[in-house]
């Protein structure tokens, strides 16, 4: 399929502000990314730092809140669960290692692969001039498929993953279902119907000179 | 329907190529290319009006209707 030409005289590839907008979106993406690459970490590495014993920690449970406080009190990181039955975290330094790598598992790293897909999609827009291409598509369908699936799993996994590990109690609550995530993958998925209509458009248009 | 393409013999009488057209039409050598294979599925009025300019020929001169083809 022969790409529309790219000159004033094409009405139907993505002019200047699309373009800088897509720029400046890419930037911005990867800026994201680099951050929540480091949340994870920071979420990762303290807690191992801490049970070597080379950063200061110790650990609050008040009002149905766990606190997990390193290097200062101003420096926490904490969660609250759903059930008050649990009590305190029998092991603190285990508790807070297997914290940040649920967290990070369950929480950050959905929303990274995701962010990663976006990127590309911006990516091969800006290459292609145009964003109705055929990896587009099937790049927004996957990013539906992995909202939906995080927002009907995800919570229940959490939880009876913390209350197993944290408290060696089983809690499972289900559906707990994470409703303004299942709206975005929906959202996705009318999208990548929405962009393949849009693929015909594109082809229609490229084969109009 | 069908609607059969002679430009190619329109541009072989002028003795005009395929990028010197072109760049006198202002689209790309792909799509005057895919417009002489046939490839195409529309042409704006402000394409062929620009072809017609060019060529110093009518639209008639360039596409011909063939009412018994089935493609």
């Amino acid at each position: 399929m022969n790409k529309i030409i790219f000159s004033e005289k094409s009405s139907l590839s993505l002019k200047n502000k699309s373009l800088a907008t897509c720029q400046y979106a890419a930037v911005f993406l990867k800026g994201i990314l680099l951050l929540l690459l480091l949340a994870m970490f920071y979420l990762i590495l303290l807690p191992v730092l801490a049970k070597a014993g080379l950063v200061p920690f110790h650990y609050e449970y008040t009002d149905n809140y766990h606190q997990f406080f390193t290097w200062s009190d101003a420096w926490c990181t904490g969660f609250s669960l759903p059930s008050d039955l649990s009590g305190q975290i029998a092991d603190p330094l285990n508790g807070y290692l297997i914290y940040g790598i649920l967290e990070s598992i369950l929480t950050l790293l959905p929303v990274m692969i995701v962010l990663l897909f976006v990127k590309r999609i911006l990516d091969r827009t800006l290459k292609e001039h145009t964003p109705f291409t055929r990896k587009t598509e099937k790049d927004l369908r996957v990013i539906s498929w992995i909202l939906i699936i995080m927002a009907l799993f995800k919570n229940t996994l959490y939880y009876s993953l913390i209350e197993k590990f944290l408290f060696d109690s089983v809690f499972f609550r289900f559906p707990d279902i994470s409703g303004e995530i299942l709206v975005m993958g929906i959202l996705a998925l009318i999208l990548s119907e929405i962009f393949r209509y849009g693929i015909d458009l594109q082809d229609e248009a490229d084969m109009t000179i | 329907m069908a609607i059969i393409l002679r430009l190619d013999r329109v541009m072989a009488d002028r003795k005009i190529s395929l990028n010197e057209l072109a760049e006198r039409v202002g689209i790309s050598n792909v799509n005057l290319s895919n417009l002489k294979t046939g490839k195409v599925r529309a042409i704006r009025f402000s394409t062929l009006n620009a072809i017609c300019r060019e060529l110093d020929c009518q639209p008639g001169d360039i596409l011909e209707f063939s009412p018994d083809d089935p493609s």
